[in-house]
């Protein structure tokens, strides 16, 4: 049984049609990319993945049980999202910001236990903020934040990650070694990673699998290998793109 | 401060404050006399003085305080906006119309806070059936549709003190400014605060989780939705149950919680008890001041809550305390 599956999924935003009667079975231990020119649907996608927005048809499955009947709290335990932005217009401090993360799996009247604030503590190890766990939000940089958001996810700790655009703001270094953290973590464990990207080579390098959201409505899903050629790239993204092959890995850039 | 400390400490200053109510005045009781009163050991004018006059009217403030400061913690976090205070809805403007109506009239005490609250209560409903129409419920679209209404009840005050003879416009204006001259032993407001007080410390976690947007707090397992409704009907009966006994006293609801915040933290579980105790003990101190300051005339309270909170709101923000540039 997947993880995460969708069936005879339709999706719509604003009158534009992104997926129309889509299927996708997200396995343990996938890493899929969601690719897409600007407005194409990726993060329309992903929120109805999660729940967020109503599909127009069809359904979206959690470990094989329909996602409408599930409560929001039975889906936080399996099932995170990086959101593309976060607000805090309220002060708070990096590791209160990183204990949300806890709120599903904490019950009502009860306050983070010990062992909340360690699995917070250890989040913000991994994306490196422990030395700053003290620290006000809004004294961050945009890519420190972006990191605290990561870290907020993976204090939540579910088995389906969505994320929406996680190399925003962050630097190269960061890029490479978060995304290659999270797949080692979230598909070594048996869960399931499902990624917008903006960036083709960090999808080609991160991802098993990918979904390609054409401007005209169409969805191409499948390996990534047999997905991510140059022609259908072109396609995808309006404008020529070559494939490239260095060290081993495939690299896509603009002709 | 942490959790342990603060709750006791505020609690520790909310009775200190109280006993300076019971005993200042234009006739000064002693604090052992104040305690025999309270006790029911003591006799003479003191007593009577201290159970019969003072302490109806200083438990009015406490809970009038209280009330408004916890609607206003919740107005904050449910519209998302700092600036968002109990009254920002247009629900004392309701009451307002009510209760000027009243005095108009010429009808009595009862029919003032009855009319008050109806007002009140009627604002809620519509503010909330006119922003639940299509295109969902946003906090802007309930924050402008709250403005708008507020701004329509201002047009029917200005009405209302324009064709108001004279002999009307002195309680008119003291009742728009918050006056608790007339306070009686608030049971109702009392039982709205503790009900109240207990339904938001239940709902507490997610309301921090809701501050940082609706998409985040539903990806965390928060239902929004039912959330939202919940927190918009418990601040607008607050604020109705404390502008019944007071009037719409100003400022309370909106620097109390800042002014915790900036010394509790964010956190809605500490956040909302101590913003209660913080906002009973200044409009105590407010209308101990409101009896005293002019004697014997009395000041309208709503004067003196800005008075004594906008210095202790400047400190607090001048130390940035927890650490953090202010």
């Amino acid at each position: 049984m997947s993880l995460l599956a969708c069936e005879g999924l339709t999706v719509e935003i604003g009158g534009q049609r992104i997926a129309e009667g889509l299927d996708l079975a997200v396995g343990a231990g996938t890493s899929w990319a969601v690719l897409g020119a600007n407005g194409a649907g990726k993060t329309t996608l992903l929120h109805t993945l999660a729940g967020l927005r109503p599909p127009t048809a069809g359904r979206v499955l959690l470990d094989g049980r329909p996602l409408r009947g599930l409560r929001r709290r039975e889906i936080a335990r399996r099932l995170g999202v990086l959101l593309q932005d976060s607000e805090d217009p309220f002060p708070a401090t990096v590791l209160e910001t990183a204990l949300i993360g806890r709120h599903p799996h904490i019950g009502p009247w009860r306050w983070e236990s010990p062992d909340d604030h360690a699995r917070a503590r250890a989040a913000l190890d991994e994306v490196g903020l422990s030395e700053l766990a003290t620290r006000a939000v809004d004294t961050l940089s945009g890519g420190e934040r972006r990191r605290l958001a990561l870290a907020t996810l993976l204090a939540q700790d579910p088995a389906v990650q969505l994320l929406d655009e996680p190399s925003n703001h962050l630097d190269l270094h960061h890029q490479i070694a978060l995304l290659g953290h999270l797949r080692e973590r979230v598909t070594g464990a048996g869960g399931a990673l499902v990624m917008a990207l903006h960036d083709v080579n960090l999808a080609a390098r991160f991802c098993d699998h990918a979904v390609l959201l054409f401007t005209d409505g169409s969805v191409a899903h499948g390996p990534a290998t047999e997905l991510l050629q140059p022609e259908r790239l072109s396609r995808l993204y309006h404008h020529p793109i070559r494939e490239l092959e260095a060290d081993g890995h495939r690299f896509f850039v603009p002709a | 401060m942490s959790a342990r400390t603060l709750i006791p400490v505020l609690a520790a200053i909310a009775l200190a404050g109280v006993l300076l109510a019971l005993g200042v005045g234009s006739v000064p009781v002693a604090p052992g006399e104040v305690w025999a009163a309270l006790t029911g050991t003591g006799e003479g004018t003191a007593v009577r003085i201290v159970t019969e006059l003072r302490l109806p009217r200083t438990l009015a403030g406490f809970i009038v305080g209280g009330l408004l400061a916890l609607a206003g913690a919740l107005m904050q976090v449910l519209l998302r906006n700092p600036l968002a205070e109990p009254y920002v809805l247009g629900i004392s403007g309701g009451a307002a119309v009510g209760a000027l109506t009243s005095i108009l009239f010429g009808l009595g005490a009862f029919w003032m806070s009855a009319n008050a609250f109806a007002g009140a209560l009627g604002t809620m409903l519509l503010v909330f059936a006119v922003a639940h129409g299509r295109g969902g419920w946003t906090p802007t679209r309930l924050l402008l549709t709250g403005v708008v209404i507020a701004a329509g009840w201002g047009a029917v005050i200005s009405f209302l003190l324009a064709v108001s003879p004279d002999r009307n416009l002195r309680g008119m204006l003291y009742w728009l400014m918050g006056d608790l001259a007339h306070a009686d032993l608030p049971g109702f407001s009392a039982l709205v605060l503790g009900v109240g007080l207990a339904a938001a410390l239940a709902i507490a976690r997610p309301l921090n989780l809701l501050g940082r947007g609706d998409l985040q707090a539903r990806a965390l397992g928060v239902a929004v939705g039912p959330l939202r409704i919940g927190v918009y009907v418990l601040a607008s009966m607050l604020t109705a149950a404390a502008v019944t006994v007071g009037g719409s006293i100003g400022f309370v609801g909106l620097i109390v919680p800042h002014a915790v915040r900036l010394v509790a933290g964010p956190d809605h579980r500490l956040l909302l008890p101590a913003s209660v105790l913080a906002g009973g003990t200044l409009l105590v101190l407010a209308d101990t001041l409101a009896r005293i300051l002019i004697a014997p005339q009395q000041l309208p309270v709503g004067v003196l809550t800005a008075m004594i909170g906008v210095p202790i709101f400047l400190v607090l923000l001048h130390r940035g305390t927890r650490g953090r540039p202010a």
